[in-house]
């Protein structure tokens, strides 16, 4: 047999007093004052009237009734089924799916809407829950967390659904149903057996994510509260800082403001600098429009630039967007080759100089263990191999010209004569703007390449250029050295380093390949997303300090890049030794998703359209509890009538 | 001579005023001794009542010679008899009397005090019998205001004792007293076996009966709070109550229904019924009440 905690501490208080309080009247019991009168004749008579003419009298006297009765009522009472130690025939099971990302921050139902949703599973689910149900608690945002696995105890999930924290981060509901689904139904929903108790799966959210596409819920049977009532939301959309084409010093904010509410907004946009006011416009947005807004700012080496909106809405996550400046990283390039005139030229252009960092050594130097540890360590984050091949591949992306490494995977090199370029892959960040209009080759290289090869230039004959991917590491094979050993001596293989695209592929390539990183070229990082970031130093172990102050150690990765997944808080990251920050990087939420807190109140999971449901529609309330609170409390004025002779 | 302790019992005034009644019997009843009450009996007094034929053996001092001399015919000359009244005073002196300010008994006393003082101013025969579960002490016949101390002496020293046992009591009384005349009961009439077989005995006897119950405020109108366990004076039987407005109600109504069943039951029988309680002044029963009711005029 087990025991079910059913009853709250005030309850169960209130149950435990009963037994004192009777004991309490069984002391109370009345002790009579004696009274001499002339004859106790008509008081005997009136008693005894009195006992006689009274119904409850006539019932005290019938102990039979009150059996019978009290069969009636425990026969009712089975009637309703009251089952507490019946774990194993089944009760109902319930999923908690509780939305915790950022759009849950808003404060149109008092004080937010993950309380009200928090709230709402406490009195919706876990208060309504009977003895034997059982209830697990998922907190969802971009991922899913069980906050807590299948238990009965009430207090418990309680304790532990307080527990949530809003989240800052942006919200994908499949992986909560994948989750919800695969430890809600253990034993899986199999066709044609039908569980007698299918699992509810109760969602508290404001339905700011896309459609599930592609999911079955099975044997899970949802039911939506949306979180939520109002749209009033201003945000940032997006923010990038570029540095203006005609004066390079000067750096242009770019911002896109969007008003999801159905109401027209003034917003005041104010820009920091580390803190200090630089710039503000003020900004009128008409309902469900976005707006760009461009600030200009002069001679900036380094810093945070901070966007402020001044807008009183309803999430203000979202009125904050960072952006770091002055962050960039130069690319350690080695370039091993016996003299290449052109790429030398290519590589020492004003551009390239500043994100690259030019080492060279000869084809002959790949044999020395200098090379090889520093290869080994991914000291270098590229190296260009003009017309050589090292024995084994470095820990580092690699460019060959005109000549293709050895790897495995590669099958028999033959020689293309005279190719002529028929397709570019301009899509690609490497050939990006790269114009190979009238390029001519008079030979190129071309293994037997592995299914699925990037191919970056395409011939009538075959590939000229690929780029294949090796744990993690791209190397970037063009088949065409620039020169060639002619019968007259070194001639030219192809025409390309006459032209402007090729210091443009140059650049494209230490770029890429090279992992310069600066505002210019930052990508956007969203909230939970992971961050690869690379050091000079050779430590093992580098710190993020994020923007709460907390410092995380993350270590070196193979690649020689350290990964940070801890990106919860928006705001501004330090990476370095713990010391000194080699590099920031801001994390912002640009999701449009999180943005538009309009509530929805349907959305499809797989083929079920799953609507909110109205909290009006009361479901089934236990009263056993109530009646057996009920049952004490006539057992105490039963006792207190039978002590007190109270007649009606 | 009324004494300091018959003060308590009847004042001065109230004697005065009682010289002025005299008690009324509804029937006429044979007398032993000539008292200032005619009888049915024609008799020796001087006051004429009606003529005879003379037949043998009439006293010869009763015929009317001057009818004889005129219509030569005997004739007797009826006088009214006057003669003397029984007058039975039963006073209850059971614990249960023993109740109220002033007590039960304490009231009886009076009552019974002015109306055997009544009787003895009318040269009636005077007899006070106290009962409570047997008939207890007695005084009497007395005759005639000399023997009104000893009646005031006996009531004063009077005391409560016994239980109430009312068919005992008026048995033995109808047994020992065989005279006609007056019987005043004075009682409270609470026995819980009943006043009917009682009052049966006292019928038989053929007595002008007056029953005047007497009860003391506190039972009319009982003050009582909480939970009491009320023992009863005379046979230690107890009762557990709670005293609430429904059971004072059917007290009340209890009460009423026994007052009146006595009343109703004395009605039947021609037995007079006086109810009093020890609230009303007592020479206002006597001068008023008791003088509606014709027991006095």
């Amino acid at each position: 047999m087990q025991f079910l905690n059913s009853l709250t501490p005030l309850q169960w208080a209130v149950a435990t007093a009963v037994p004192f309080a009777v004991v309490a009247l069984y002391f109370l019991k009345l002790r009579r004052q004696p009274l001499t009168v002339p004859s106790t004749f008509l008081w005997q008579k009136s008693v005894e009237d009195l006992h006689v003419n009274s119904l409850f009298q006539r019932l005290r006297r019938n102990l039979l009734l009150f059996l019978q009765l009290l069969i009636v009522a425990l026969a009712l009472l089975a009637l309703a089924r009251p089952a507490w130690f019946a774990w194993e025939t089944g009760g109902q099971r319930h999923v908690i799916v509780i939305d915790n990302s950022a759009s849950m921050a808003a404060s149109d139902v008092a004080p937010s809407r993950l309380d009200w949703a928090k709230e709402q599973a406490r009195s919706e689910v876990i208060d309504k829950m009977s003895g034997d149900d059982a209830a697990m608690i998922i907190s969802f945002n971009d991922s899913a967390t069980v906050v807590r696995s299948y238990t009965s105890n009430r207090q418990l999930l309680r304790e532990r659904l307080a527990a949530i924290e809003p989240t800052q981060r942006t919200t994908n509901l499949r992986e909560a149903l994948e989750v919800a689904s695969g430890l809600a139904n253990p034993q899986k929903y199999r066709e044609g057996v039908q569980d007698i108790n299918p699992p509810l799966l109760h969602m508290f959210t404001d339905g700011g994510f896309a459609d599930v596409k592609e999911f079955a819920l099975a044997a899970l049977e949802p039911r939506f509260y949306v979180a939520g009532k109002s749209d009033a939301n201003v945000a940032i959309a997006a923010m990038m800082v570029r540095r203006a084409e005609e004066r390079p010093e000067q750096l242009q904010v770019f911002a896109r403001l969007h008003n999801y509410g159905a109401e027209p907004v003034t917003a005041r946009s104010e820009l920091y600098l580390d803190g200090d006011l630089k710039d503000a416009k003020e900004l009128r947005l008409a309902a469900k429009t976005e707006q760009a807004v461009v600030f200009d700012l002069d001679n900036l080496e380094a810093g945070v630039i901070e966007l402020r909106l001044d807008a009183r809405d309803m999430l203000p996550t979202d009125n904050v967007a960072r952006c770091v400046v002055g962050n960039v990283r130069r690319a350690k390039v080695l370039v091993v080759s016996r003299g290449n005139h052109w790429l030398e030229l290519a590589l020492e252009t004003e551009a390239a100089g500043q994100i690259a960092e030019l080492q060279k050594i000869l084809p002959d130097e790949l044999e020395k263990g200098e090379y090889q540890s520093k290869a080994a360590a991914g000291q270098y984050d590229l190296i260009i191999y003009d017309g050589c091949a090292p024995t084994t591949m470095p820990q580092t992306n690699t460019l060959f010209i005109g000549a293709i490494p050895r790897l495995p995977e590669l099958g028999e090199t033959k020689t293309l004569v005279n190719p002529i370029i028929a397709e570019v892959n301009d899509a690609h960040p490497l050939f990006r703007f790269v114009n190979m209009d009238d390029v001519g080759i008079v030979e190129s290289l071309l293994p037997q390449l592995p299914a699925g090869t990037d191919v970056l230039l395409e011939s009538e004959q075959g590939p000229l250029a690929f780029l294949l991917t090796r744990e993690g590491f791209w190397d970037c094979v063009i088949g065409f050295g620039f020169e060639r050993q002619g019968e007259k001596g070194r001639e030219y293989n192809t025409t390309w380093v006459r032209k402007t695209s090729f210091p443009l592929f140059v650049f494209n390539a230490l770029r890429v390949l090279g992992n310069v990183q600066d505002a210019i070229t930052e990508e956007i990082v969203l909230p939970g997303q992971t961050v690869g970031l690379r050091s000079d130093s050779l430590r093992k172990e580098m710190q993020v300090k994020d923007p709460t102050g907390k410092a995380h150690v993350v270590r070196r990765t193979p690649q020689g890049r350290f990964l940070f997944n801890q990106t919860d808080t928006l705001g501004v990251y330090d990476f370095g030794d713990g010391a000194k920050a080699e590099r920031r990087f801001a994390v912002n939420l640009f999701d449009p998703q999180e943005s538009d807190i309009t509530p929805r109140r349907d959305f499809d999971i797989g083929h079920t359209q799953v609507t909110a449901r109205e909290l009006v529609n009361r479901s089934r309330l236990e009263a056993w509890r109530w009646l057996v609170l009920a049952a004490l409390a006539v057992l105490l004025v039963e006792w207190y009538v039978y002590n007190r002779r109270v007649y009606i | 001579m009324p004494t300091t302790t018959q003060q308590q019992l009847l004042s001065n005034e109230f004697i005065a005023k009682l010289e002025q009644l005299e008690l009324v019997s509804r029937k006429v009843f044979v007398g032993r001794l000539k008292g200032e009450r005619r009888s049915k009996r024609r008799g020796q007094s001087v006051e004429f009542a009606d003529y005879r034929n003379y037949v043998v053996g009439d006293d010869l001092r009763f015929l009317d010679w001057n009818i004889y001399g005129r219509l030569d015919r005997l004739f007797i000359k009826l006088f009214m008899e006057e003669e003397d009244l029984h007058f039975y005073l039963l006073v209850d002196s059971s614990v249960s009397m023993d109740f109220g300010d002033p007590t039960k008994l304490f009231y009886a006393k009076q009552v019974a005090a002015a109306l055997g003082f009544i009787g003895l101013i009318n040269h009636d025969r005077v007899v006070v019998e106290t009962f409570n579960d047997r008939l207890d002490a007695r005084i009497g016949p007395v005759r005639g205001r000399t023997q009104f101390w000893r009646v005031m002496d006996f009531l004063t020293k009077l005391e409560p004792g016994g239980g109430s046992r009312l068919a005992e009591s008026a048995k033995n009384f109808a047994i020992k007293n065989t005279g006609k005349g007056i019987v005043v009961v004075l009682s409270d009439f609470m026995d819980k076996a009943g006043y009917e077989e009682a009052l049966r005995y006292l019928v038989a006897r053929n007595l002008d009966i007056y029953a005047i119950q007497i009860l003391s405020q506190e039972e009319v109108e009982p003050e009582l709070a909480g939970d009491l366990r009320l023992v009863d004076a005379e046979d230690d039987d107890t009762a557990d109550i709670t005293v609430s407005a429904p059971l004072l109600k059917r007290y009340k109504q209890n009460l009423e229904a026994f007052c009146g069943g006595l009343k109703d039951w004395c009605s039947r029988r021609a037995i007079t019924y006086v109810f009093t309680t020890n609230a009303r002044p007592f020479d206002q029963l006597v001068l008023t009440y008791l003088r509606q009711r014709g027991l006095v005029r």
